[in-house]
């Protein structure tokens, strides 16, 4: 009985945390739409949600929005991939590797501050125009927060888990698969998290100058014909799909790390 | 001081240890010239109060770490690294959080070369020993502090070691648990006749559990002592238990 009436009381206390959600999001749509409809905005500047929902609903009827973000996604999913393949086991292996962290340290601290765009003249030198730029920028921009969390996580490995694998006479390999990763995995997935957000932001800022399609190059294209609704639209929709990319992130953290205390997230 | 001897499990020469300091700093001395000896089947609880060098002394046993002088045998064969024949189980949360209670000791049973469809079930067998059958696929963060004692006291033992090195592990658990595990803990050595080496603070702890006790002094320099527990003074209120724990109490406490 006890169980029973904590679990309604937690369904409860969530039913009321989401409609507290969806009421302040209600509350600051209200206030814009008046603010709009009683003149104090300027419509140019900033149009009525009401307008941006029809774009957008335009927008989506005609298909035209679903392939600019098809776009942008292929290009941050694959450059994201090529980035999960080349940072992971390189911070692996420099997690683990003191004297090539040492090495490789002062590099990595000065290419580290550079802003994804920052690569964008290079990108485009290297790779020409096309999707080529826009995949080296988003691989960029997650290569650092998951080369230096894997890192991280290695480094963090409780010395005392290590003793017990050494002490119950365990191999290397065994060290490494059984103690190590998944000891490093909640780090690795935090970069990953990260990573994507980082990778998400900088394709648009990389379609706006390099692309002929993509939610970027969308948003630049109507900024110039001055559609701001269609802006608001477009950066509308790259929100929305971080938040997605964000927590399918959330979802694989707690099914892969389900050994660790639930977390709360955002 | 007691002197080794030859043809025993382990044997301690002479052995000090100097933690290695950052430069510039004066090198702290942690032990120095510990001498004993264990033979088969013995439990030898080491005795002192804390930052005595104690747990340092089972690591170095372990391999975990190198003396800085004298040397270490075991089986005859200096020691330079940790080897399954010694298997140390530390204070607490040393469970592989990622892994259920069953995995944990799969995975010592597999360090030893254990595989194939025997795997599951002895780990199963592990667990039933130590009366955690029902918590088998329990992540130990679903376990309490003393069944994640016992989880950890299962998977050492299922490493199948010479030497077992306990390093305080009843230490974080509340008085009554303590007690409930020492005594399961003292009736499962005793059948299985392990060696062992138990670090303590606990005077009835070491007398209750060991055969011989080494008290360790407070600051390195002075000299360490082996004593003899009598089998009739196991019980807490023996004589001879009070004469022994009275007698360990004044050595501790001497400065």
């Amino acid at each position: 009985m006890a169980l029973v009436r904590v679990l309604r009381e937690k369904a409860v206390n969530r039913t009321f945390s989401v409609l507290r959600r969806i009421a302040l999001f209600v509350l600051l749509l209200t206030v814009w739409q008046l603010s709009s409809r009683l003149g104090l905005l300027n419509p140019i500047v900033l149009p009525a949600p009401s307008k941006v929902a029809a774009a957008l609903w335009q927008l989506a009827a005609s298909g035209e929005l679903l392939a600019h973000a098809a776009a942008s996604l292929q290009r941050v999913l694959l450059g994201f991939f090529i980035s999960v393949a080349l940072a992971i086991p390189l911070g692996l292996l420099l997690g683990t590797n003191r004297a090539l962290r040492h090495g490789l340290g002062p590099v990595l601290a000065l290419l580290r501050p550079i802003p994804p765009i920052a690569w964008v003249p290079l990108a485009i030198l290297w790779f020409g125009l096309g999707n080529g730029p826009s995949y080296f920028v988003t691989m960029i921009a997650s290569f650092f927060p998951l080369l230096l969390n894997t890192m991280a996580g290695v480094e963090n490995v409780d010395p005392r888990h290590l003793n017990v694998a050494r002490s119950l006479g365990a191999s290397r390999r065994m060290i490494f698969l059984e103690v190590v990763l998944p000891s490093a995995a909640p780090f690795i997935l935090s970069g990953m998290r990260v990573g994507l957000t980082v990778s998400w932001m900088s394709v648009v800022a990389a379609e706006m100058v390099s692309a002929n399609r993509g939610l970027g190059y969308f948003i630049e294209s109507k900024q110039e014909m001055v559609q701001m609704e269609m802006v608001i639209g477009g950066m509308f929709t790259i929100g929305l799909i971080g938040i997605i990319l964000d927590q399918l992130l959330v979802t694989l953290n707690r099914r892969w790390v389900r050994w660790q205390a639930p977390q709360k997230t955002i | 001081m007691a002197g080794a001897t030859e043809n025993h499990l382990i044997e301690v020469h002479g052995v000090g240890l100097n933690y290695s300091p950052r430069l510039g700093q004066t090198p702290r001395l942690a032990l120095e010239d510990v001498t004993f000896s264990l033979q088969a089947g013995e439990v030898l609880a080491v005795l002192g109060r804390s930052g005595c060098g104690k747990t340092s002394l089972l690591s170095l046993v372990a391999g975990l770490l190198l003396p800085t002088r004298g040397k270490i045998l075991f089986e005859g064969t200096p020691i330079r690294e940790p080897s399954r024949s010694r298997v140390m189980m530390f204070q607490s949360h040393d469970l592989f959080p990622w892994k259920t209670a069953v995995e944990n000791i799969e995975f010592a049973l597999r360090a030893r070369g254990v595989s194939g469809s025997t795997l599951r079930a002895d780990a199963l067998g592990w667990l039933a020993r130590v009366g955690l059958a029902q918590q088998a696929h329990d992540l130990p963060r679903q376990l309490s502090g003393g069944m994640q004692q016992r989880v950890a006291l299962a998977r050492a033992l299922a490493a199948d070691p010479k030497l077992l090195l306990l390093d305080e592990p009843f230490a974080a658990l509340d008085p009554f648990t303590r007690e409930a595990i020492r005594l399961e803990f003292a009736s499962i050595i005793r059948e299985l006749r392990k060696t062992v080496i138990l670090v303590t603070h606990q005077i009835e702890e070491a007398i209750t559990l060991s055969d011989r006790i080494l008290v360790l002094p407070s600051a390195p320099g002075r000299a360490v002592q082996l004593l003899s527990v009598p089998v009739t003074g196991r019980e807490y209120d023996a004589p001879d238990f009070l004469a022994l724990k009275r007698r360990l109490h004044d050595i501790i406490m001497q400065k």
